[in-house]
């Protein structure tokens, strides 16, 4: 069993909590993870983040505090504990993004 | 236009002012501003002054913008000779109103020299100044002052030091209303001067170039702003402080004292936590953004805390009680001491503490001492006196291995984010001209924010260029008084466009400045900062940073094991800046930015009017042994061996200005262009060609960043075609007699009165040509040649270095008389 934990900030704070957990049994794609997230959230939860499989404009995703456009995007995997942080456009408003 | 057109200079030793013009020369190459303070103290400061002495001289500036109804334009700034770095100029900004009301009261900026035998401070009420005595507020703080000096003279702008800038603490600011003009020690330039305070009031409208058109550029750049998910929402709801978290989750959020770069208690002073202590906006005058707040914690109320503040007085301390922080800002605020600077030297004050180096020194944590220490370094009482000189002069007064971990650049201390783990911050801080800073190039924006893409923090690539990029671009907005954060919403590609910003300028200046005029102007400040740096006798080597980020790498977080190795970039950055290999920008360069004195100096042009490249070749190269300045690529050179000849010198001497003398007698675009391309600095266009062929090459000329130089050989009225081919546009005219007329005529037939009338009736540069040797150079130096283009006296002579060597010496001697 491998723990991810999500965490927000910003509004995104005030809508999805400071932290979630999701607990996945195999290594899975950030892209899938979301799946999870939705699962969680409600289905349009992921709409935010996410057009189609493309990353919305104006979030940044780090995972253990490295942004994922640094790493494999979407399609990084995630295969041992950790952590992924997600801010808006240094905290701006969801109505902008 | 948006300027007031005028600059108050005043005497504080004998109390005297004067208006004077401000120099529209100086305004249009260096705008304003940074720009126009660092082209006054360059000029009138003699080098290695002590910058608490009365030499130093102190300009306040406002930009071109200031007052306009532009968004974030209500800034002005400072600059000074720095008592902190104590070689560097520092210019420092400030939100206030200070410099809105001094454009209303009709000046553009002040020149302060000089200082005062007792405690004075300085009124303007539109063109009413007085020099009033301050002793009944001198030993006061800024709170106090300020509302002293609102009462006595009602609706003006006040800005004024605390007691630490009496104290003369050398990271003293100074306050106007609730901004700070914070860093570099202006406090303590104040208090050497007995200046407590300056109150301004203005009256005057501002006028704009072109109303209707800036409107509507006006109107675009606050769509712009107001579109933006960062200027346009974020920054208004949260302010600076949220970015605690996210440079936090990149590992580069100093903690006591850059020990490491995650702080576990981060949840305490993040942006998220502030906003439920949030009082009301504080932003800076007009501004959209708004990102200025005031905040209260229990019973503490205090401006911001803005994020550097927070982190210098918290996190780098090893302090995360936000009662502390909110009380420390407010006493910084109050006393007058920069926040940034102050963290740092505490923060260094508690490691010695921790290693035992200063006995009585306190720990990491100890908030009580925290601000027991703030009012001991204000007052300069006990270990206070010490810390006031800041972290370079105190570990280097304690040694003991202690300047391992003070954490400054050239003496200025280091803002909030650790360069291990950001490679652009890292080249910024060591290359910056005023030291540890983040202000004169960001790349946070882009490695942290990903603003308008992500960069890699971790990468080296590509870092050099946007540095150098960003240097200069920021050095124009500050110089036009803008506030960068508005560059967020601006830049909308890696290049960083400011089209936008050039619009704005044109339009409310009547200047014609496109994007790159725009980054030329910044690059030619830069360059001039440079200059002054070098004079004052940095080098290289202190474009470094310190041994800490080199030597110990980051312990955790996604940047660890990193450190901040900068060597390879450096070379990289030099060389895109066109600075030779220890950093000292090439005359070429200098030349191309039209950076006096340089480009005042006559220069020596070997022309090679050869048909050989591998003659001419070896020529220039013994020439340049002999120092000549400028490598001209000869007609009858171009004609056998074409613009390879170009690429071949430009390619052999990338630091020496190269002429490629095409004789362009149409086409004078694609002639132009194709020089450029090749990589000449100038190209020759014959002035006898129709008006429309000069036209397009200087058009060519100004897009492709090449000079065009108009040969005056066969006009038949040369002073008169001189003046039009200036109207024209041309940047330098040849006063040229041809070789087959100088077989005719004989080879000493200078028309040196044509050459004084020309003097006195153009204002570009004048090169000469034809027949000029070791005899008639004085007088043609005399006559005000610019440029002396010898040929064969050069490359007939069986030894082309000692005869360029013995013409150089002739034009310096007649320089030194
Ligand atoms: S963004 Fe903030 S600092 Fe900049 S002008 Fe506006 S309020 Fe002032």
């Amino acid at each position: 069993m491998i723990t991810i934990t999500l965490s927000f900030f910003a509004f995104l704070e005030e809508q999805f909590g400071r932290k979630q957990f999701i607990s996945i049994n195999e290594p899975i794609k950030i892209i899938e993870l979301f799946r999870y997230f939705s699962t969680k959230n409600g289905e349009e939860s992921s709409s935010i983040f996410l057009s189609g499989t493309q990353l919305n404009n104006g979030f940044t995703i780090l995972l253990n505090g490295r942004n994922i456009q640094a790493l494999d995007e979407l399609n990084t995997i995630l295969e041992e504990e950790c952590e992924i942080s997600f801010f808006p456009a240094i905290a701006g408003g969801l109505n902008q993004l | 236009m948006t300027y007031a057109k005028q600059i108050l200079r005043v005497n504080l030793k004998t109390k005297e002012w004067k208006d004077e013009p401000l120099n529209l020369e100086i305004a249009h190459k260096y705008l304003g501003g940074r720009g126009y303070a660092v082209k006054v103290l360059f000029d009138e400061l003699e080098q290695g002054i002590d910058p608490l002495s009365q030499e130093n001289k102190l300009v306040i500036m406002t930009g071109p913008m200031t007052g306009s109804n532009c968004p974030t334009t209500s800034r002005w700034c400072m600059a000074f000779k720095s008592p902190l770095t104590q070689k560097t100029l520092n210019t420092t900004h400030c939100g206030g109103n200070l410099g809105i009301e001094l454009k209303h009261a009709g000046y553009d900026g002040i020149i302060i020299e000089s200082a005062s035998s007792s405690p004075i401070y300085l009124l303007i009420n539109d063109n009413s100044i007085s020099i009033e005595d301050a002793s009944d507020i001198w030993g006061k703080n800024i709170n106090e002052t300020q509302s002293i000096l609102m009462k006595r003279h009602g609706k003006s702008s006040i800005a004024a030091i605390g007691t630490a800038g009496e104290n003369l603490v050398r990271y003293a600011c100074v306050r106007n209303e609730n901004r700070t003009a914070g860093r570099g020690g202006i406090g303590a330039v104040w208090g050497s001067k007995m200046l407590k305070a300056v109150v301004v009031h203005g009256s005057n409208k501002l006028s704009l170039a072109n109303e209707y058109a800036y409107k509507k550029v006006n109107k675009q750049f606050l769509d712009v702003l107001r579109g933006h998910p960062v200027t346009g929402t974020g920054m208004g709801l949260y302010g600076t402080s949220i970015l605690v978290n996210l440079v936090n989750k990149h590992g580069v959020l100093p903690v006591k004292n850059f020990n490491t770069g995650i702080f576990s208690n981060v949840r305490d002073i993040a942006g998220e936590t502030l906003k439920e202590y949030f009082v009301k906006k504080e932003p800076c005058r007009g501004c959209p953004i708004s990102c200025g707040r005031k905040s209260k914690y229990r019973d503490v109320e205090t401006s911001g805390p803005e994020y550097e503040s927070l982190w210098a007085l918290g996190p780098n301390c090893g302090i995360s009680d936000l009662e502390i922080i909110f009380k420390a800002n407010s006493l910084c605020n109050d006393l007058g001491i920069d926040t940034i600077s102050a963290g740092n030297v505490i923060g260094w004050f508690m490691e010695c503490g921790e290693k035992g180096l200063i006995p009585q020194a306190s720990k990491f944590g100890d908030g009580n001492s925290l601000l027991t220490l703030l009012e001991k370094i204000a007052k300069r009482e006990d270990e206070g006196d010490l810390l006031a000189n800041g972290v370079q002069m105190a570990a280097e007064q304690i040694g003991k291995g202690s300047e391992v971990f003070a954490c400054h650049v050239k003496g200025l201390e280091l803002p909030a984010y650790d360069p291990r783990g950001l490679k652009g911050m890292a080249l910024s801080y060591s290359t910056s001209n005023s030291g540890g800073t983040h202000l004169n190039s960001y790349t946070v924006i882009q490695e942290v924010l990903s603003l308008p893409h992500f960069v890699d923090p971790l990468s080296s690539t590509g870092k050099a260029e946007l540095v150098s990029n960003m240097q200069n671009i920021f050095a124009t907005i500050d110089s036009a008084e803008w506030c960068k954060f508005t560059a967020m919403a601006v830049f909308s590609t890696l290049k960083c466009e400011v089209d936008l910003y050039a619009k704005l300028l044109t339009t409310a200046t009547g200047f014609f400045i496109d994007e790159v005029e725009f980054k030329k102007i910044g690059e030619r400040i830069y360059n001039l900062e440079r200059l002054f740096n070098i004079r004052e006798g940095l080098t290289k080597e202190d474009d470094n940073l310190p041994s800490r980020f080199l030597d110990e790498p980051l312990p955790e977080g996604p940047a660890k094991g990193q450190t901040a190795d900068i060597k390879d970039n450096l070379q990289e950055y030099y060389h895109i800046r066109g600075w030779d290999e220890l950093g000292v920008p090439s005359n070429r360069k200098l030349e191309e930015l039209d950076i006096e004195p340089i480009s005042k100096t006559a220069r020596l042009q070997v022309a090679l009017d050869l048909r050989d490249l591998d003659e001419a070749i070896k020529i220039a190269q013994r020439s340049a042994l002999g120092g000549v300045d400028w490598i001209e690529v000869g007609t009858p050179l171009i004609k056998s061996a074409g613009m390879e000849a170009v690429r071949k010198l430009r390619e052999l001497f990338p630091h020496k200005v190269i002429v490629a003398d095409l004789k362009t007698m149409d086409a004078g675009f694609l002639e132009t262009e194709m020089a450029a391309l090749a990589g000449a600095d100038v190209v020759c266009i014959l002035g006898i060609a129709p008006d429309s062929t000069i036209i397009d090459a200087v058009g060519a000329g100004k897009k492709f960043n090449i000079k065009i130089f108009t040969d005056l050989i066969g006009v038949e009225n040369p002073v008169e075609r001189a003046i039009q081919l200036e109207k024209l546009g041309a940047d330098i005219i040849g006063l040229h007699i041809g070789i087959d007329q100088q077989l005719r005529s004989g080879f000493d037939k200078i028309p040196f009165p044509i050459l004084a009338e020309l003097k006195k009736r153009i204002k570009v540069d004048i090169g000469v040509a034809g027949g000029l040797k070791a005899e008639t150079i004085p007088k043609a130096i005399e006559c005000g040649a610019d440029i002396l283009i010898i040929g064969g006296a050069i490359t007939r002579s069986a030894n082309p270095e000692k005869a360029t060597r013995i013409l150089k010496a002739l034009m310096t001697e007649r320089k030194e008389k």
